[in-house]
C-alpha cells in the first residue's frame, strides 16, 4: 500500500472519529438532509409513478406503443369512429412494412373498437359503453394477465364470451356466468344484437376503463358487418418502448411504400386536423402513446414544472440549513482545526476529513430519507383523488403508486451530493486559508 | 304438378305486390311531400322505479327536401336544444355549448324510447322488401301483418314486423336488430285525418330490452308521444337553418 494511500485512509477514519465526536451537532444538519432528499424523493417519485400509471393505461387501452389506425374515406358515414377501419390485406402490408423497418415488436395486437352507440342490456337494465373492444383472448394473454380480475377469468371466453369492467356489471346487477344482450350498430349504423355470457369482470379504474367491455374481435366484426380478419387498430408493443418514436419514423417511412400513409401527428389537435386532409381511399397514421396522452400533456407539464419549483426550493433548503449548520458547527471546532494545522495537516487533508464526515452523514441522510419517502408514498396511496376530475388517469387501481427509476434516483443522490461538496468546499476552504494565529485564537471564520 | 307450383308462385308474387302496394300507400299517407308540417310533440317517457319525465318539442317537416327541424321547449334544463336534419347530416344543437354536432338518425331521441328516425317522413317501400304477409286481427282493426327486411342499409332496423289496418295505417310495429332480437314494439292510437292527410294521435314505444322488475312483474320501459296542433301550412324556409336554432335561443 502507498503512502499517500495509507495516509487517506487515516485521514478517513480520523473523519469518521470526529463524526462520532460531534455527533450532537450533527443532529440538526442530519435532520435538514433527511427532511429534504425525503421530499425530494417523494416527489420525483410520485410524478414517475404517475407517468407511468397514465403510460401502463393507456398502452392497455390502446394495446401497444405504437398504433397503427387506418381512415376509410370510402365510408361515407362519418360518425365517431365509424370510419376506423383496416382490411385484411392492409393488415398485411403493414405487418410486412414491420418486418421491413426491422421494429422491435415483443408483442403485435389486433383489435376492432367501437366507442359508442353500445348498450349492454341485462335483467332490464342498460348501460352504454364507451367501449367496447374486440380482441383476440390468445394474441392479448400479456394483456389480461396484468388485469385486476374480480372473479376468476374462465380460461375459455371463446367467441360467445364478455368481459365487463366492474362499473358496467354493478349497473347490469350481472355476475359472471349471466347471459346479457349487447346491442350495437353495424358499420352502417344498422341496429344489431348479440347474446354473450359474462366470462370475467375486470376492475380497470384508469380513465379508460370506467364502461368498457371486450368481447372476441371476431364476434365484434361479425355485429358490426367488417370481415373476420378486418380490425380497426393494430397494436405494437415493442420491446424497448423508450425507442417508440424512432422506431415509428422509420415504421412511417416504409409503410407509406405500400399504403397511402398520412403526416405523423404528435398531438390530438394535429391528430384531427391530419385525419381530414385526405378524401380517398384508406389512410393510416402511426400514433405512438404520447399523442394519445397529448391531452394531459398540459397536466403533465405543470405536475412538471411544479416538481421543478419544489425540488429547486428543497435543494435550497438544504443548502441554506446545511450551509448555516455546518458554518456554526466549523466555527465551534476552529480551534482544533488551528491544531490540526500545527501538528501537519495541509488545507487538502482538512478538506477531506471535513468531507468524509459530511459524505457520511449524507448517506445516511439519503437511506433514511428514502425510507420515509417509501413511507409517506405508501400512506399517499391511501389518500382519494376523486375529487380531483380526472385524476384516475395518474392512478393504478385506485392508487397512487411511486415509481423508483434508478436513473431518477441516481441524479436525486448527484445533485444531493453535488450541492454539499460544494457547501462543504466552501466552508472548509474558509478553515484552510484562515491565518493560523487567527484560528487559534478561535476567531469565528 | 309444375301448374300447381306456378300457381302458386304467381299468387305469392301478386301477394307481395299486394303487400308491397299496402306498404306504398302507407308511407303516402303519412308522407306530406306537397306541403310543409308543423306540430307540437308532448313526450312522456316512463322508466319504471324513476317515474315519468315530461318533454315537449315543435316540430317542423318539409318532407319534399328531405328535412326537418325540432326545436325542444321543455324541460327548461333542455330548454333550446334542437335537431336540423340537412340531407344525410342530422345536426344536434347544444344551447350551452352554442355548437352543432352531428348526431345518427338511429340514436335515442333526448333519451326516450324514441329514435331520432321516428320523426322522419315514412319511407317504408322504399327501405324495405316484404318477406311475408299474413291477414291477423289486432284489436278492433282487422290487419295485414308484414315482415320486412331492409334492402338499403340506411336504415335503423335492419327487421321490422308491421300491422296496416284496411284503411291503410299503421298501427302496430316491431322493430328488431340484424340477428332477429325483437328491441321496440311501437303502437299507433289513432290518426288525425286533415284533409286527406294523416297525422297520428298518439304513439306509444315500448323499449323490449330496458325496464324494471317491480313487484316480480318486468314492466317496460316506454315513451308515448301526443301530437297536438298539426298543421299543413307552408313553413319559412328559414327554419330550416342552422341559424334559426341559435336564433330560437337569443
Amino acid at each position: 500500500m502507498t503512502l499517500t494511500l495509507k495516509k487517506i485512509i487515516t485521514i478517513i477514519k480520523l473523519g469518521i472519529k470526529y463524526l462520532y465526536r460531534y455527533r450532537r451537532r450533527y443532529y440538526f444538519l442530519l435532520a435538514a438532509l433527511i427532511f429534504g432528499f425525503t421530499v425530494v424523493t417523494f416527489i420525483s417519485s410520485t410524478k414517475d409513478g404517475m407517468y407511468d400509471s397514465a403510460y401502463y393505461a393507456a398502452q392497455s387501452h390502446y394495446a401497444g406503443d405504437i398504433v397503427a389506425v387506418g381512415y376509410d374515406h370510402l365510408t361515407s358515414i362519418d360518425y365517431r369512429d365509424y370510419r376506423h377501419y383496416i382490411k385484411k390485406d392492409d393488415v398485411s402490408a403493414i405487418l410486412k412494412s414491420v418486418e421491413e423497418a426491422n421494429i422491435n415488436v415483443q408483442h403485435t395486437v389486433l383489435r376492432t373498437m367501437r366507442m359508442a352507440n353500445t348498450v349492454i342490456h341485462h335483467i332490464g337494465h342498460s348501460v352504454q359503453t364507451k367501449y367496447l373492444i374486440g380482441c383476440d383472448w390468445d394474441k392479448e394473454e400479456h394483456i389480461f394477465k396484468k388485469m385486476d380480475f374480480v372473479s376468476q377469468l374462465d380460461s375459455d371466453i371463446g367467441d360467445d364470451g364478455i368481459i365487463l369492467s366492474v362499473p358496467v356489471a354493478r349497473q347490469l346487477e350481472a355476475k359472471t356466468g349471466d347471459s346479457i344482450i349487447l346491442e350495437t350498430e353495424t358499420r352502417y349504423l344498422q341496429k344489431n344484437t348479440g347474446v354473450f355470457i359474462v366470462k370475467g369482470i375486470v376492475n380497470d379504474t384508469s380513465i379508460f376503463g370506467y364502461y368498457k367491455a371486450y368481447i372476441s374481435r371476431t364476434a365484434l366484426n361479425r355485429l358490426i358487418l367488417f370481415d373476420d380478419d378486418d380490425c380497426t387498430t393494430m397494436g405494437f408493443f415493442l420491446k424497448d418502448p423508450s425507442k417508440a418514436e424512432k422506431q415509428r419514423i422509420r415504421l412511417n417511412n416504409t409503410l407509406s411504400s405500400y399504403l397511402q400513409t398520412g403526416n405523423l401527428v404528435y398531438n390530438r389537435e394535429e391528430m384531427d386536423r391530419e385525419r381530414y386532409k385526405h378524401d380517398q381511399g384508406t389512410v393510416f397514421f402511426l400514433y405512438t402513446l404520447p399523442v394519445y396522452l397529448s391531452e394531459i400533456s398540459d397536466i403533465l407539464d405543470a405536475l412538471n414544472i411544479l416538481t421543478v419549483l419544489l425540488y429547486a426550493m428543497m435543494l435550497l433548503t438544504i443548502l441554506a440549513s446545511a450551509s448555516v449548520t455546518y458554518s456554526l458547527i466549523l466555527n465551534e471546532r476552529s480551534k482544533e482545526m488551528g491544531v490540526m494545522r500545527t501538528i501537519g495537516f495541509y488545507g487538502a487533508d482538512l478538506h477531506l476529513v471535513l468531507w468524509t464526515e459530511i459524505v457520511i452523514i449524507s448517506v445516511i441522510s439519503m437511506i433514511i430519507g428514502f425510507i420515509f419517502s417509501c413511507i409517506l408514498s405508501w400512506a399517499a396511496s391511501f389518500l382519494s383523488f376523486s375529487w380531483f376530475p380526472g385524476f384516475e388517469l395518474f392512478l393504478r387501481n385506485e392508487r397512487l403508486l411511486p415509481m423508483y427509476l434508478p436513473k431518477t434516483i441516481l441524479s436525486n443522490i448527484a445533485m444531493l451530493l453535488f450541492v454539499i461538496i460544494i457547501l462543504v468546499f466552501f466552508q472548509s476552504s474558509k478553515v484552510a486559508k484562515k491565518e493560523l494565529p487567527n484560528l487559534l485564537s478561535g476567531e469565528p471564520l | 304438378m309444375k301448374k300447381i307450383i306456378i300457381i302458386l308462385l304467381i299468387n305469392t308474387t301478386l301477394l307481395f305486390a299486394n303487400d308491397r302496394q299496402i306498404l306504398e300507400r302507407l308511407d303516402s299517407l303519412v308522407s306530406y311531400y306537397d306541403t310543409d308540417f308543423s306540430a307540437e310533440y308532448t313526450i312522456l317517457q316512463d322508466v319504471p322505479g324513476e317515474g315519468i319525465s315530461r318533454s315537449v318539442a315543435g316540430i317542423f317537416r318539409r318532407d319534399s327536401r328531405e328535412t326537418y327541424v325540432i326545436v325542444i321547449m321543455e324541460p327548461p334544463s333542455s330548454k333550446g336544444q334542437g335537431y336540423l336534419k340537412e340531407g344525410n347530416t342530422l345536426w344536434f344543437y347544444d344551447p350551452e355549448s352554442r355548437r352543432f354536432n352531428t348526431t345518427s338518425n338511429a340514436d335515442r331521441f333526448q333519451n326516450t324510447n324514441a329514435r331520432n328516425s321516428d320523426f322522419t317522413r315514412s319511407t317504408l317501400a322504399q327501405d324495405y322488401k316484404v318477406v311475408s304477409g299474413e291477414d291477423v286481427v289486432l284489436g278492433q282493426f282487422n290487419c295485414r301483418l308484414l315482415t320486412l327486411e331492409a334492402i338499403t342499409t340506411e336504415v335503423t332496423y335492419p327487421r321490422m314486423k308491421v300491422w296496416i289496418s284496411e284503411d291503410g295505417l299503421l298501427r302496430k310495429s316491431e322493430d328488431y336488430s340484424l340477428s332477429g332480437q325483437l328491441l321496440r314494439t311501437s303502437a299507433i292510437s289513432g290518426y288525425y285525418n286533415i284533409g286527406g292527410r294523416f297525422v297520428p294521435r298518439e304513439m306509444l314505444f315500448v323499449d323490449q330490452l330496458r325496464g324494471a322488475t317491480i313487484n316480480g312483474n318486468f314492466v317496460h320501459e316506454k315513451t308515448k308521444i301526443t301530437i297536438s296542433r298539426p298543421t299543413f301550412a307552408k313553413v319559412a324556409d328559414s327554419v330550416f337553418s342552422k341559424t334559426f336554432l341559435e336564433s330560437v335561443n337569443r
